[in-house]
């Protein structure tokens, strides 16, 4: 079903006694990469499997990636991707030409992408690229929120700023006519919001925050992890968006950035909060009628305290 | 006043595991600018040095073990902490890393302490207990939030976006002779670090600007007031041109060169163009794939620029032309004249557009052909058609040409093409700008950039810019403070913004001067400060005359207070810091940077506030208020470093780096017996920054200078080798906001503190860093004053 997103408790074959043409997930030090597999039905299986996996070395993410293989022993063929964690377009690209040929002549195959614990500009990109092949319609996204994190008091969730660049793909047509909008979609890593502002320096800003959070005890805690960037901004320009629908999203977005007093701005979005908000920014970019620049900013590094344990609901989206 | 916690580690040297552990997490989390570690067993001189770091502290941690209770200097120890409690602001905190029911001591376990049982849940009690009431990076936000009636919240150009009669009345003109070369008919660059003003300057020179700085209604009049230029404003945001990211230099010279996709080879030439910089722009004509690669990027970034630029004049144009109070005449036959020639220009003869909307429209066509070609060609099934209308070089020149030649209230006046934010573009895309500024016949570029953000000064072809001939030497925005003449200038500057933005405001008193006065007084008792100098000398086994007592205290003075500030009695009645303020202090303490200046002033005016201060009827704010707002901004700034997306991954190294050199100058204050006050080093050889094996501290370098965190001193006051062979040292001061957190003197008075690359890249390795920081430590204090200075070795060399 297009345009859905529901909760399932296990994952299984889509269509009923045939395999998913092709598994992808990513491989990461959270226990979340797990998620999808925690929960695979007993007979769920596919033709191919995908373990993407990134060249920084991380003990954690070896020893999940083990555990992966256990858990999807038998259920398909596996193969390691190993992606570079800076330079993705090269080896995403040739991992969708692989798919596209592994698809080659079949009815109505299904790709099944775990996103939990995908680098967001990394999944930006590769969504297009399953998008540009006409394979979008022919996945099903599986998310796992976390079920909290490793620390119950406010502390950043990453530190420092290593770059600022636009994602690839995603560059918009800037007019120097115009003065800049900055659209924050914020998470809890107050830091790199403020850092971003301060380094963009835009003439408007606009800050997204989740409401109501993933969890009832997160109320107020983005607001209070991004205290710095709404001073600076002013609470009058902070506007609510929902923290799981992407569709949703896609229309909140729609619906702030059709005001006529943002219309006169190039538009620098970044997405700071979650996967599935992400998803409603892609949607949203779709059909977005002034084009837009995504901006990303790489933490120089993460707050080892702050990473989530504990698998929360898990969601199928179809977009 | 401020609550800066500032501790230091009290170990057993049996848990110096346990002690580097948490003091590196500490540091992770910018708790403190440095950590002091007192191992009990070795440290001979424990109770002295003990006593030392107290009175520099306000929270001591101690880790409690078995080890601990058992080592030798214990008991007295926390006696002797104890016995500070009630004398000082200090605080204890026992980190249990041991059961709390097995401390045999009754006095730790009355105090509130930390189980560490779980060192993660420990650590994160502690950060939390540990961080300070005020943050000051939140107070900094506070003071720049729009909703804040303080008239210095509007420290960048950005807040006023196209508000042109609020910038016009916000611009104060720097220095003539600087605006004035500004203005001459040459290309300009100008060179400033964050917040110096650059965009404030570009912007004043656009025509809706000028209008209401002169007060009048259109060009022509401003032209009739000897107005001879236009300008038109180009930011060079990130993402402002199409091609920021170097995968689709790979992918264009891999399309280009039809060779095989190969990942490898991919890889290898995005690393190496990754560190392409102004060095080796010329080495990449070995390589075919990146050769053919940037000159497809060039071209289209050439494209792009000119389609943008003309939008720009035509949208501009259109707008100042406007029917109802028209900046500029242009009527409809002059803008289908030119729409015409526009066409011709561009090739387009068979689609003659006669009108600047046709023409708009036809270049948002050609645009979306530029980016849908790019979008293609990183696309795994993408087909890349490069269909648009091409340009040349030239293009700029003779659309400006015709501009001039058709419209008359344009003629006579020279176009300025104002590039913000230079440093943004790639370096192959700087080299198209370059090209302009040596070969533009009809415009003038005026480029603002960083320090160090030009990466490039050649034109693709190779060809060098040379200062003097294509252009004159950069216009630098940052203030030398060591020069009397430009401090004067650039505290008059300040004075005139204030009073711009105090006006803005509807104040009373607008004289910033006024509003921050300065203290006189001493903020210690002179007698104490007097026998203190008296004891530095005789310890030193130096003459203490009566006579030359003057000249003691001009040289001692300062240094004087942060040392009695250390004293247990002269902080119960005085504090522990030094008082900042006035506005001369203040100005100083920017180091020739508005921003910084304008969030001192900002801060002040937000404590007074809380204080009840009505500042906005006149009142001068009280100078205890300065002077905590001082340490708040100077906090804020020093804990930006490691945020600043610009230093890449090198932000917390350049952050340690400050915080090293900001002790190592500390000791200096406080031991030197002849010349302890400084805020700066002096790299003694610097050649050695070009060896490979220190690339990543001669980078660091560069960064902490592009970013004004360092300021690189012109060769007339740096000190020499022995030998006249020898390459020249370089000397670096630090920005003075650091010195209030760093509890250094933010005046340079001595430069004679020595440092080799190799020191300096020590610092950067956690496993010396220690060590290395002793050693350097131990001989600045001590340094010989007899060394030469550059000063006098070009006297006596007679080199200018």
């Amino acid at each position: 079903m297009k345009n859905s997103i529901i909760e399932i408790n296990h994952l299984k074959n889509y269509k009923l006694n045939e395999s998913d043409a092709i598994f992808i997930c990513w491989a990461s030090p959270e226990d979340r990469c797990l998620g999808s597999l925690l929960k695979l039905s007993s007979n769920y299986s596919a033709e191919k499997i995908f373990i993407i996996t990134y060249s920084h070395k991380s003990t954690k993410r070896e020893k999940n990636i083990s555990i992966m293989k256990k858990k999807l022993d038998g259920r398909g063929i596996i193969e390691k991707i190993l992606v570079d964690e800076d330079i993705p377009l090269p080896s995403f690209k040739l991992l969708c030409k692989r798919i596209m040929t592994l698809l080659y002549k079949k009815k109505e195959p299904i790709i099944t992408l775990d996103i939990t614990t995908a680098i967001k500009w990394h999944l930006l990109i590769f969504i297009k690229y399953l998008d540009s092949m006409d394979l979008l319609k022919s996945t099903r996204i599986i998310y796992t929120e976390p079920n909290d994190y490793s620390t119950n008091i406010f502390q950043p969730m990453s530190f420092g700023l290593k770059r600022i660049f636009p994602i690839p793909t995603f560059t918009g047509e800037y007019d120097f006519n115009k003065e800049n909008l900055l659209i924050l979609i914020l998470g809890f890593e107050g830091n790199r919001a403020y850092s971003l502002y301060e380094n963009i320096d835009p003439a408007k800003t606009i800050l997204l925050i989740a409401d109501p959070p993933y969890h009832k005890k997160w109320k107020g805690r983005a607001e209070f992890m991004n205290q710095k960037i709404i001073n600076l901004v002013g609470e009058e320009k902070v506007k609510k968006i929902d923290a799981r629908n992407p569709f949703k999203v896609a229309l909140q977005l729609e619906e702030i950035l059709k005001n006529k007093d943002y219309q006169n701005f190039n538009h620098f979005i970044s997405p700071l909060g979650t996967k599935l908000q992400l998803l409603g920014l892609y949607i949203y970019l779709k059909t977005a009628p002034i084009t837009t620049n995504l901006l990303y900013s790489v933490p120089m590094r993460h707050n080892e305290f702050f990473y989530s344990y504990g698998l929360g609901k898990t969601w199928e989206i179809k977009l | 006043m401020m609550n800066q916690p500032y501790p230091f580690i009290s170990y057993s040297s049996a848990d110096s595991e346990i002690a580097d552990q948490l003091c590196e997490d500490l540091k992770k989390h910018q708790i403190t600018p440095w950590i002091y570690k007192i191992n009990l067993d070795e440290n001979k001189q424990w109770a002295k040095q003990i006593d030392e770091a107290l009175s520099d502290s306000s929270i001591v941690l101690g880790i409690i073990t078995k080890n601990y209770e058992n080592s030798a200097g214990m008991i007295e120890f926390y006696a002797q902490i104890s016995s500070n409690f009630n004398k000082a602001d200090l605080g204890y905190i026992p980190l249990f890393f041991t059961q709390i029911k097995n401390v045999k001591s009754k006095f730790l376990k009355s105090i509130e302490g930390i189980p560490f049982k779980n060192y993660s849940e420990g650590l994160a009690k502690l950060i939390e207990r540990l961080k300070p009431k005020e943050d000051s990076g939140i107070l900094l936000s506070k003071i720049e939030s729009p909703s804040t009636p303080n008239p210095f919240r509007r420290a960048r150009a950005e807040v006023f976006g196209n508000d042109y009669l609020l910038i016009a009345r916000a611009f104060a003109m720097p220095e003539k002779e600087k605006y004035d070369r500004l203005l001459e008919a040459t290309p300009t660059i100008i060179l400033g670090g964050r917040g110096s003003g650059k965009t404030m300057m570009l912007k004043s020179l656009t025509p809706e600007v000028q209008l209401y700085i002169k007060k009048v209604k259109t060009v022509r009049d401003l032209k009739k007031l000897g107005l001879n230029y236009i300008g038109f404003y180009f930011r060079l945001e990130i993402g402002s041109l199409l091609i920021y990211d170097n995968n689709i230099i790979l992918e264009a010279g891999f399309a280009q060169s039809r060779q095989e996709f190969d990942i490898n080879q991919y890889k290898t030439a995005l690393k190496k163009i990754n560190n392409l910089n102004y060095y080796n722009l010329k080495s990449i004509g070995e390589d075919p794939i990146l050769s053919m690669g940037i000159n497809a990027a060039w071209t289209i970034s050439l494209n792009e620029l000119n389609f943008k630029i003309l939008k720009k004049f035509l949208k501009k144009l259109k707008e100042l032309s406007q029917k109802t109070n028209p900046i500029i005449n242009i009527n409809e036959n002059i803008e289908k004249v030119i729409s015409e020639k526009v066409s011709q220009r561009l090739n387009i003869q068979n689609v003659t557009k006669s009108s600047f909307n046709e023409l708009i429209e036809f270049l948002d066509g050609e645009l979306s052909l530029i980016s849908s070609y790019l979008q293609e060609l990183v696309l795994p099934y993408g087909a890349p058609k490069p269909i648009w209308h091409k340009t040349d070089i030239k293009f700029i020149d003779d659309i400006i040409e015709i501009l001039k030649q058709n419209i008359d209230d344009l003629q006579n006046l020279n176009f300025f093409l104002l590039f913000d934010e230079f440093e943004n573009l790639r370096p192959y895309q700087q080299t198209i700008i370059i090209e302009w500024v040596k070969t533009a016949k009809n415009f003038f570029p005026k480029i603002s950039s960083k320090y160090e953000g030009i990466y490039t000064n050649l034109t693709l072809q190779g060809q060098p810019l040379q200062y003097g001939q294509d252009c004159p030497f950069p216009i630098e925005l940052d203030y030398d403070l060591l020069d009397k003449r430009k401090k004067r200038n650039y505290q008059n500057f300040l004075i005139q913004i204030c009073h711009n933005l105090m006006e803005i405001e509807g104040w009373n008193n607008t004289n910033i001067t006024e509003m921050l006065p300065n203290f006189n007084e001493v903020e210690v008792p002179q007698k104490s400060i007097d026998k203190l100098i008296k004891e530095i000398r005789e310890n030193a086994g130096l003459d203490y005359t009566a006579e030359k007592k003057v000249d003691y205290y001009k040289y001692l003075k300062n240094a004087a207070i942060f040392r009695l500030l250390k004293k247990r009695d002269i902080q119960k009645k005085f504090g522990k810091l030094k008082i900042y303020a006035g506005f001369k202090t203040f100005s100083l303490l920017s180091s020739g940077i508005i921003r910084i200046f304008m969030n001192l002033a900002a801060m002040s005016v937000y404590r007074a506030i809380d204080e009840g201060i009505n500042v906005k009827l006149g009142e001068p704010i009280p100078f205890k208020c300065q002077s905590s707002a001082a340490y708040t901004v100077s906090k804020g700034w020093l804990e930006k470093i490691p945020e600043n997306y610009d230093f890449q991954e090198y932000g917390l190294k350049i952050y340690q780096l400050i915080v090293d050199i900001g002790y190592i100058l500390r000791q200096k204050l406080l031991h030197h017996p002849t010349e302890p006050e400084s805020i700066c080093f002096t790299l003694i050889d610097p050649s050695n920054l070009n060896k490979h094996k220190n690339q990543k501290i001669n980078v660091i370098l560069r960064y902490a200078v592009r970013e004004s965190i360092l300021y690189c001193r012109r060769q007339s006051s740096a000190i020499v080798p022995k030998s006249k062979g020898e390459t020249k040292p370089k000397e670096y001061i630090l920005n003075r906001i650091y010195a209030p957190i760093l509890r250094i003197s933010h005046r340079t008075q001595w430069n004679r503190n020595h440092i080799s690359v190799d020191e300096l890249k020590n610092l950067l390795n956690e496993k010396i860093r220690q060590k290395n920081l002793n050693i350097i430590i131990a001989r600045i204090k001590r340094e010989d004053t007899n060394v030469i200075t550059l000063d006098e070795w070009v006297e006596k060399n007679n080199e200018e």
